[in-house]
């Protein structure tokens, strides 16, 4: 995660005093990542709007408590994070008592190719964590989507770095199970191992 | 060949082992499928790591300040805008109660407060309610958070019947 520079603690501190212009300065360049690991937990725009907007609610009503010195992103994605684990588990619980949800609209043809086969990518993504228990697919996410490393989620999540590595390593081997069985386009070739 | 398209074996290495993807290497892998399945050959679920390099498609929605107040309340404040601009200045309403216990205004301030500010203090918003010469009434004033909306005055009075 990017250090807390000096321009962010000016905004923390007038934000924290109640000044919105200031709150908005500081969370409008990270909106784009919290949607983005909101929708890539829970897996559908809308429930990801919801725990984005929650998000950024809690982090206005609580910033006052953010002290110099503390990691700024890696508590934004946290808040973020746990209530889009929420959010899954809600989804879920709901999903076994309703129809199923609509799949994942599929790839549209006459768009690039990169955008189809990244489109194709965000169904597999879904299908292939759909399975997972949410903190472990929060994790997958944070850590092969977004790039975050294991000792930087575990801080977030409060897990122990093992923790994180075993989920780490079930999420991979059950991706790559799916992956391989229902996605086979998107592996390429057979041949291309090193 | 990954070289061809500018992503090398180590830099394929390096992304299998965690590392982020530019952009144009994540469109460089997508597009060409040897690249893919040597990725996918190292660690198949790095393929996801070029999700992560690409822009949101559809883009993410608009940021909207959870400092603003919430849609609910701003309807609330143009209506009520709406509602002196046509009739006057002033509006003092009072809903019967039952015989034993006094009526209830329609409009209570904390029912339409936005949003706490950090710590839970107060936001500016609305102003703070006062009590005017009846020992029954309250003045509300509501300001709207942005500059330029109606300032709405409401004196909300227990003791008058309508």
């Amino acid at each position: 995660m990017p250090p807390v520079t000096d321009h962010d603690h000016r905004l923390i501190a007038r934000a924290a005093a109640g000044d919105r212009a200031a709150f908005d300065a500081l969370v409008r360049p990270r909106w784009e990542r919290i949607f983005r690991i909101a929708l890539r937990i829970v897996g559908e725009r809308e429930d990801a709007q919801d725990v984005a907007q929650r998000a950024c609610l809690r982090l206005w009503q609580t910033l006052d408590r953010f002290r110099p010195g503390e990691d700024l992103d890696g508590w934004i994605y946290r808040m973020v994070t746990n209530l889009a684990i929420d959010a899954l588990r809600r989804r879920r619980a709901r999903r076994e008592e309703a129809v199923p949800a609509a799949p994942r609209p599929a790839p549209v043809a006459g768009q690039p190719e990169h955008r189809l086969l990244a489109a194709e990518l965000e169904r597999a993504l879904e299908e292939a964590t759909a399975d997972l228990p949410p903190r472990q697919k929060a994790v997958f996410v944070l850590a092969r989507v977004e790039g975050l490393a294991p000792t930087e989620i575990a801080r977030m999540l409060d897990l122990a770095p093992s923790t994180v590595r075993n989920h780490l390593l079930q999420a991979r081997a059950h991706v790559a199970r799916v992956l391989e069985r229902r996605f086979p386009g998107l592996i390429g070739p057979r041949g291309g191992r090193p | 060949m990954s070289a061809a398209h500018g992503v090398s074996p180590a830099r394929l290495d390096a992304i299998a082992a965690g590392a982020v993807p530019s952009p144009e290497e994540a469109r460089a892998i997508l597009a060409d499928p040897a690249s893919r399945a040597a990725l996918a050959a190292r660690d198949a679920s790095a393929l996801f790591a070029l999700l992560g390099a690409l822009p949101l498609d559809p883009p993410a929605p608009a940021y909207v300040s959870p400092a603003a107040p919430p849609k609910r309340v701003r309807a609330l404040l143009a209506a009520a805008a709406a509602l002196v601009a046509a009739a006057g200045l002033l509006v003092a309403v009072r809903v019967p109660g039952p015989p034993a216990s006094p009526g209830a205004p329609l409009l209570r301030a904390e029912a339409i407060l936005p949003p706490a500010g950090p710590g839970g203090a107060a936001t500016s918003w609305p102003a703070p309610v006062e009590r005017v010469g009846s020992p029954t009434a309250e003045v509300v004033t509501l300001v709207p958070p942005s500059e330029g909306g109606a300032v709405v005055t409401m004196i909300v009075d227990e003791g008058v019947e309508l």
